[in-house]
């Protein structure tokens, strides 16, 4: 991420180094149970992507349906007699490339435009607090809906909604520190000596608030992955065949009395990649902050 | 009865760091009797703070109390429960912090900030608490307490929330007063009159009182008796007069004479002739001579400078403007420093932007070396930004926290792109010299270097593009006074091996007097007083800076 790249006191032995944030974090019980779970479901998607796992997710077997778990299909198999370990471990891997896509581009947009707006005043920021007002008072839904319906509706598509959704998240939460921190000496004196706004923000503004995009980084991944799984719950989301999280809880609506697993273990799922980014963001906070890590 | 109000014997009080346990104050010894006031003086981290903080007992949560007694009227408190200090709390130790900007809740009116402290200790309940607080207002010297009484904090002053602070930590009438730098956040005038008041009420009611300053002529000024810490330990204590006249301690002769006062002459280093220091200081020097073979035309001409900023939230019939800045002229001729000398609000920092060129000019004119910067090209500006360099005030928001001390000194050069990376690197080495930084800083973080060091970085910084003109905002005031001194004397060592030209901003004439060539006083955007230091202290002429003469502490005393 160009986010952590631009710090350029991160390599240097000191406290703030990105080394030492990262021990803080395996130190905090939060952050170390959010690594975990979430490295372990990164693990599940990776084998999905790589095609590593013994069954094929759209693979039809009439003479398999609604299997209970068993050591042949661990979670089951659904209705068309597809394995639903294959299934879920595909639609995390969907929604997990979704998010990631969706919020990489909040981030890139939101920060650029935070940053812009906060540092510059004027017109530019009125013009960008005024979309983001705008951008503010769309349900993710409607968006998701009209993009649908004007565009193809594939995975893409889902991420662009949610992205455009997410962007003034990060236009709000970069542009107040920006405020204080064009004010602040050192920004006045890197002006005094002629450099250019560009190179303000890039040397200067955009170090200082690096940690706190990080941190709304891990928390926004979490949102974006309920966000795509109520878009797919609701038809909206990844169209079918293409197994999603949350169209496989939909699908299992009408089964659950006979065939359970078909709705806990994609529920479960994501539970656990929801919970275990948050813990993540939570340490990540902690880590980042110095005020927390002087009490330890 | 002669027991005293506050007896403090034998304190120590320990600090919880990681798994290690500081010691940060060593066998305190100090009382204070009915009706007197006792100073506290020390710089930062002598731990004066933490020692007042004992008294009322609201050390932060990894501090305790490892050894000593703390009597107040005989009673030791060093160990009492905490839902017995509630009770003193108060009532009856009252309190008066530093900031009183902070300290007063933005969402509650003042008199329900001052009636709860009555009510919580219940002395006093309904309309008998509006009453008494209309009193203490009054008592406190806000005009109208009744109308005052109603309004918030931020319809009052800096001046007038510290007074309503002060209402607030005497009213219950506490047998002991703790005031934590009370006045520190104020203008001079503001803080005489402020400390005028406390005096004459802790007199009439007979508190004790526990000042707690970073400043000597002050502390000397308003306490009876004078006690001196250090690194923890009390170094020295008695009467007002005689720690003044006769200190005993190195530390405190230090303190003295590290502290400016209107008796103090213009710095000037013993060396002053032509000190060599690199082949571009030669040239400089060489291309001063030329400039001065000319009968010299001033480096900046600042002439009717006025800014006005508009109002955002101006009602019909009040004016839509605001004039910060109004028609300022003065000339810096090389060489020399000129200082602007004001309050808060007097138009000083925004006249120094103007020159920096950070704030828009509104009108007039500043001339820099004939260049007029509101007509400037942009490259023209650019250039200019060379010859111009500021320091300014805060030396913990003047360098950039993720920046390692040579990054941030080699930060103009390499926006101007002067010099390729390995002569960068000598010239930071050079630059760390002049300001008397061991080279082994380069690669430190400013998180690791005190406020004194920081401010030296940002003078290397300044100097880097070897600029014609350094302005320096308040360059001293965050600092301990030996520091200060140690500052001071830097700058005038640099300007005369350097041939540099000074803009100096201050709200303290002592500093002023110290390094100043010709000095403005500006109040409300507009000079009022110019003159050589000499001229303007031995006989001020208008009444404002007559006052401003008259409010510096201890000016009657050495």
């Amino acid at each position: 991420m160009s986010v952590v790249e631009a710090t350029p006191a991160a390599t240097s032995s000191n406290g703030r180094s990105g080394r030492a944030a990262f021990r803080m974090l395996l130190r905090s019980p939060a952050g170390l149970v959010g690594l975990i779970l979430v490295g372990l479901i990164a693990l599940l998607c990776l084998a999905s992507a790589l095609h590593l796992l013994p069954y094929d997710p759209l693979l039809q077997e009439a003479s398999q349906r609604m299997r209970p778990p068993s050591s042949e299909h661990w979670f089951g198999t659904d209705r068309f007699g597809r394995d639903v370990f294959a299934r879920v471990a595909a639609g995390v891997a969907n929604s997990a490339r979704i998010a990631l896509v969706a919020v990489a581009f909040s981030t890139l947009a939101g920060t650029i435009g935070g940053i812009v707006s906060g540092y510059l005043r004027g017109a530019s920021d009125a013009a960008i607090s005024g979309v983001t007002n705008v951008l503010f008072a769309f349900p993710p839904l409607l968006l998701a809906l009209t993009l649908a319906s004007v565009f193809a509706r594939t995975w893409f598509t889902i991420a662009v909604a949610i992205a455009v959704v997410y962007t003034p998240i990060f236009i709000r939460v970069t542009r107040g520190p920006v405020l204080t921190l064009r004010e602040i000496d050192f920004v006045r004196s890197a002006r005094a000596t002629g450099q250019s706004p560009a190179a303000i923000m890039a040397r200067h503004i955009l170090p200082n608030i690096a940690s706190i995009i990080i941190v709304q980084v891990t928390l926004s991944l979490s949102w974006a992955v309920l966000t795509e799984a109520s878009l797919s719950f609701l038809g909206l989301g990844t169209p079918p065949p293409a197994p999603s999280l949350g169209s496989m809880v939909y699908e299992a609506r009408t089964l659950v009395a006979l065939a359970p697993w078909t709705m806990i273990f994609p529920g479960l799922i994501m539970v656990v990649l929801v919970v275990g980014l948050n813990l993540l963001g939570d340490g990540v906070r902690d880590a980042l902050d110095p005020q927390s890590r002087g009490k330890r | 009865m002669t027991q005293p109000v506050l007896q403090i014997s034998g304190l120590k009080v320990a600090f919880q760091i990681g798994r290690q346990e500081v010691e940060a104050v060593r066998d305190v010894d100090l009382e204070i009797a009915a009706g007197q006031t006792v100073a506290l003086v020390g710089e930062s981290g002598s731990g004066k703070t933490t020692t007042a903080s004992t008294v009322n007992r609201l050390l932060p949560e990894n501090g305790r109390i490892t050894a000593g007694r703390i009597l107040i009227d005989g009673r030791d408190i060093a160990h009492l429960p905490e839902s017995e200090m509630i009770r003193l709390r108060g009532a009856g130790i009252g309190l008066v912090p530093q900031d009183p900007m902070s300290n007063l809740n933005p969402l509650l009116r003042i008199g329900q900030q001052i009636g709860e402290a009555l009510e919580v200790h219940g002395l006093s309940h309904g309309q008998a608490t509006k009453d008494r607080v209309i009193e203490l207002l009054e008592m406190v010297g806000i005009p109208d307490p009744a109308r005052r009484a109603r309004q918030y904090p931020h319809e009052f002053s800096g001046g007038m929330r510290q007074r309503a602070l002060i209402a607030m930590g005497l009213a219950c009438r506490p047998r002991l007063l703790i005031a934590d730098e009370p006045t520190s956040a104020l203008d001079v005038t503001v803080q005489r009159r402020i400390l005028d008041q406390l005096g004459q009420l802790t007199a009439e009611l007979g508190t004790a009182v526990l000042l707690i300053t970073h400043d000597l002529p002050l502390a000397a000024e308003r306490a009876d008796r004078i006690v001196v810490m250090h690194q923890g330990r009390v170094v020295e204590q008695g009467p007002s007069q005689d720690i003044l006249r006769h200190p005993q301690h190195e530390y405190t002769k230090q303190l003295l004479a590290a502290a400016p006062s209107l008796s103090s002459q213009r710095l000037r280093p013993a060396v002053v002739t032509s000190v060599v220091a690199s082949d571009t200081a030669d040239l400089r020097a060489a291309d001063r001579s030329d400039d001065q073979a000319q009968p010299a035309a001033p480096l900046v001409e600042v002439d009717h400078l006025t800014k006005i900023y508009p109002l955002r939230l101006a009602q019909a019939g009040q004016p839509s403007t605001f004039t910060a800045v109004d028609a300022v002229s003065f000339t810096i001729p090389r060489g020399q420093t000129v200082s602007l000398v004001g309050e808060s609000g007097s138009g000083k920092s925004t006249t120094a932007n103007m020159v920096l060129g950070l704030e828009e000019i509104s009108s007039g004119a500043v001339r820099f070396a004939g260049l007029d910067l509101a007509s400037a090209k942009r490259d023209q500006l650019f250039a200019m930004r060379r010859r111009v360099q500021p320091v300014f005030q805060d030396p913990f928001a003047s360098l950039d926290p993720r920046y390692s001390v040579a990054q941030s000194i080699a930060e103009p050069l390499r926006v101007h792109k002067v010099l390729d990376p390995a002569q960068r690197r000598r010239r930071v080495a050079e630059l760390l010299d002049d300001v008397a930084l061991p080279v082994s800083f380069a690669d430190r973080l400013p998180h690791e270097l005190s406020g004194g060091q920081r401010q030296r970085v940002a003078i290397a910084r300044a100097l880097a593009l070897e600029p014609d003109l350094v302005v320096l905002d308040e360059p001293v005031s965050a600092l301990d006074v030996l520091v200060q001194a140690q500052i001071l004397e830097l700058l005038a060592d640099l300007q005369s091996r350097l041939s540099l030209s000074y803009l100096f901003i201050s709200h303290d004439l002592a500093v002023v007097r110290l390094v100043s060539d010709q000095v403005h006083v500006m109040r409300r955007g507009q000079i009022v007083e110019s003159g050589t230091p000499d001229e303007l202290f031995a006989a001020p002429q208008h009444p404002y800076t007559q006052e401003l003469l008259a409010a510096i502490p201890g000016a009657q005393l050495i």
